[in-house]
């Protein structure tokens, strides 16, 4: 064992543990953020979504219509509009999601083959329902639909082994794989509480020695690793390793499980991908600590570069649908490949040769963060690389 | 109140903030970025093209006809040709492709023969959107042959062609996205986005001003400075954040949203007032909070990650009433669940003031919380200070 590496690496665990930053960023902030996101969709999936129903027909057919609104695991008919209602106020002053009208006529028009539009107004200033209430209401109004043309086809004479034929020729079978059951738990958490990961880690490692030159402990850095540069990057690369992959336990054996949150793939293959990253933004970050010995600075533009991690990284909102420059800044952050990688194992159980590609990409980030290093040991030299008098006062 | 007092400590903190590159990079240069790099990352505000691959084991005419028509609708690009299921999968493990069509062999003598004809639709489901409007338009053109084979069978039945297109889809449901006619995911994000960054940004700024005072012992030195009363000094020290939100809020309402074209349907006076109000609120809510730190460092690490949680704590993305009550009763006392609330029914939605006034009076609660609880920390500093002084004499 290299003795200086140890001796640092031991340093570091110390000063990160009576460091209130270091002990607010790798315990306070992830044990409440990663609960927190946990609870806000800890019931996974949307069910009854209120609806109101407004029935200008009262017919045995439009009772049919609301009992099927009904049976419906996605909606919840909560309100039954009066013709005295503003429409335009339902929404707000019922608090519904969707609003449902079935015309005057509805089950006369029905019968004599007379097409008819049942309206639906879905409130989509939020999406998720706006996209649940649309799923729902086509299928509930094909069904019916489809009810009544085979009601209208059979006494013209088909062969009932054609009647699915006739009136649905194509059958899709959908297969849903990562995430079948569409829960926002297993599709949130794991990537908000990664992308915090890369943040935290970012973050605490940008002050890993611009906080030493601040706090006049350098030259103690300098002299317990003999002077060796490559002995103090390698002790607080394991010292932050060990904190982050701490951070990574806490999330998949503990936070996971109380979730409920299911991991398909190889935790081997998710062990090499998490390692890469957390190296990754380690040395990022300690790029950024040498080259801005200012370290609100060099906060700064950890804060600045991570911030905007989750939007660009394409998981709640495609990468090609962005214009060019928003898409190669994703391209410029770890946490867009990373995620690649993570939801190829994590949620499509895929072989590990799948992930060399984003494997490959974190590497080209490695090399930069060290090039960075590189920079930041060349432009603080005078203070890095201090005279033999000096690093033994 | 000393309006002389205040003017200086005004000038005093913007002397701070103008000296301080990291509080001006917070104030002056982050909302701007951030708007321009957020905000024009849904500035398409829909995805398009969502690459798909095939597997067509008919490869007839009728297979590649139905592909076409799935290929033709907006949301979808057929880019990958497999030549069997297994290199499909292959496509969809290394993300070439979001979703799968599968036609099994015998599918154009099943359709013809007007047999139910299975296919297969494989989604990945890691990333919602997509794999919702793949779905979608594949359910749409399954549906389109659907009413094809129905008008047939009537026409076959030498039911006149007119009549045959009315029999055949007999009930339709016509859905319109209110408030968000596209249903697009930038309009549904957009707006709370900005606000967002603007509370983010203002609580990083004000935070490390006050903790940057604490740390030297400012907030003491202004006590002794002059007998300040609490809104002598509140003034004094936050009134440049409220000049520069309000004039952040009325570049975000006249400039911003114009650009990005979303909806501003009511009274812009009511719009500007309250959040104006928001902002007093927030204010009071940074000050406190911040009054605990002493690092400034510190400070701007937890504003960082606060985020995510306060964002998604207001339910904007999710369903309020299906987050646990705690949740709930945490999301009350944050400004910005009542903020977005608000501007959603009267920004988004234009409905009647009486439909959002609840929103108004929580503001105003919050507000007043917020008052008190900076009072009180107020004095609690003073009466430590004084203590301090009391022991050193």
């Amino acid at each position: 064992m290299n003795w200086p590496v140890y001796h640092i690496f031991k340093r570091e665990m110390q000063r990160l543990a009576r460091q209130k930053s270091a002990r607010n960023l790798y315990l306070i902030i992830p044990v409440i953020v990663f609960i927190l996101l946990g609870l806000i969709y800890y019931k996974g999936a949307l069910r009854e979504v209120p609806i109101a129903v407004y029935d200008n027909d009262n017919s045995t057919l439009s009772r049919a219509y609301i009992k099927s609104l009904e049976a419906s695991p996605s909606l919840n008919v909560t309100y039954y509009i009066a013709s005295k209602d503003k429409l335009e106020n339902v929404f707000v002053s019922n608090n519904v999601e969707g609003i449902f009208y079935i015309p005057k006529d509805f089950h006369n028009d029905v019968l004599k083959s007379i097409p008819t539009q049942i309206k639906i107004y879905t409130n989509s200033t939020n999406i998720v329902f706006g996209n649940l209430l649309y799923k729902s209401a086509q299928e509930v109004t094909q069904l019916l639909s489809a009810g009544v043309v085979v009601k209208n086809i059979a006494p013209l004479g088909i062969n009932p082994d054609k009647i699915r034929g006739t009136v649905m020729p194509i059958a899709i079978n959908t297969k849903v794989l990562a995430n079948p059951q569409y829960n926002y738990v297993y599709y949130l958490l794991p990537g908000l509480a990664t992308v915090l990961i890369q943040m935290i880690l970012f973050f605490a490692a940008s002050r890993a020695f611009n906080n030493e030159w601040k706090q006049d402990t350098y030259t103690d850095l300098f002299t317990t690793a003999n002077g060796s540069v490559v002995t103090m990057l390698l002790g607080k690369y394991l010292a932050h390793l060990v904190f982050g992959l701490s951070l990574c336990g806490f999330l998949f054996a503990i936070v996971f499980p109380i979730f409920s949150i299911p991991i398909y793939g190889d935790i081997g293959s998710l062990l090499v991908l998490m390692l890469l990253f957390l190296t990754v933004n380690i040395a990022l970050g300690f790029g950024i600590s040498l080259l801005f010995k200012d370290e609100i600075i060099a906060l700064d533009v950890a804060i600045f570069y991570n911030s905007p991690a989750f939007v660009f990284s394409g998981f709640t909102f495609p990468i090609w649908a962005m214009p060019w420059f928003n898409r190669w800044y994703a391209e410029v952050i770890p946490y867009t490949h990373f995620l690649t990688g993570f939801l190829k194992i994590y949620q499509l159980n895929t072989p590990f040769r799948f992930i060399i590609p984003e494997l490959q990409k974190l590497s080209i980030f490695l090399c930069i963060a060290v090039i960075i290093i590189i920079i930041g040991l060349i432009i603080n030299r005078k203070h890095i690389f201090l005279q033999p008098k000096m690093s033994t006062i | 109140m000393n309006l002389k007092l205040i003017w200086q400590l005004l000038k005093k903190e913007a002397t701070q903030i103008y000296n301080d590159h990291s509080i001006l990079l917070a104030l002056l240069a982050a909302p701007l970025l951030y708007f321009a790099l957020m905000g024009s990352t849904y500035f398409n505000k829909d995805e398009e093209n969502v690459s798909v691959g095939i597997v067509d084991l008919d490869n007839s005419h009728s297979s590649r006809a139905f592909l076409n028509k799935i290929n033709a609708t907006q949301k979808v690009d057929i880019t990958h040709t497999y030549l069997d299921l297994n290199e499909a999968k292959n496509g969809l493990y290394r993300f070439d492709v979001q979703g799968l069509i599968h036609i099994p062999s015998g599918f154009e003598n099943k359709l013809k023969a007007h047999e139910s004809t299975p296919i297969g639709l494989i989604l990945n489901n890691s990333k919602f959107l997509s794999s919702n409007d793949i779905n979608k338009s594949v359910n749409l053109v399954a549906m389109d042959y659907a009413v094809e084979s129905r008008e047939n069978f009537f026409k076959s039945k030498e039911i006149n062609p007119s009549l045959a297109a009315k029999k055949a889809q007999p009930i339709i449901a016509q859905i319109h996205a209110v408030y968000n006619p596209a249903n697009n995911y930038g309009n549904f994000l957009l707006p709370a986005l900005f606000i967002l960054i603007l509370h983010q940004t203002l609580l990083i700024g004000l935070s490390e001003s006050v903790a940057l005072d604490r740390k030297n012992n400012l907030i003491p030195f202004i006590f002794n400075d002059a007998p300040l009363s609490f809104l002598n000094y509140f003034f004094g020290k936050t009134g440049f954040y409220f000049l520069l939100y309000a004039a952040y809020t009325i570049l975000t309402f006249f400039v911003i949203f114009p650009i990005f074209d979303l909806p501003l349907n009511n009274s812009m006076f009511t719009l500007i007032t309250v959040s104006f109000l928001f902002f007093i609120a927030t204010i009071f809510y940074g000050w406190f909070i911040s009054s605990f730190f002493k690092s400034q460092a510190r400070a701007m690490e937890v504003m960082a990650f606060t985020s995510y949680p306060v964002f998604l704590i207001t339910g904007i993305t999710w369903s309020f009433k299906d987050m646990p009550l705690v949740i709930q009763f945490m999301s009350n006392l944050i400004p910005l669940k009542p903020y977005f609330s608000f501007l959603k029914k009267e920004t988004i939605m234009g409905v009647e003031s009486n439909l959002y006034s609840n929103e108004i009076v929580h503001l105003l609660l919050l507000l007043l919380l917020g008052y008190v609880a900076v009072l009180l920390r107020f004095y609690y500093l003073k009466k430590q200070l004084l203590n301090r002084n009391v022991e050193v004499a």
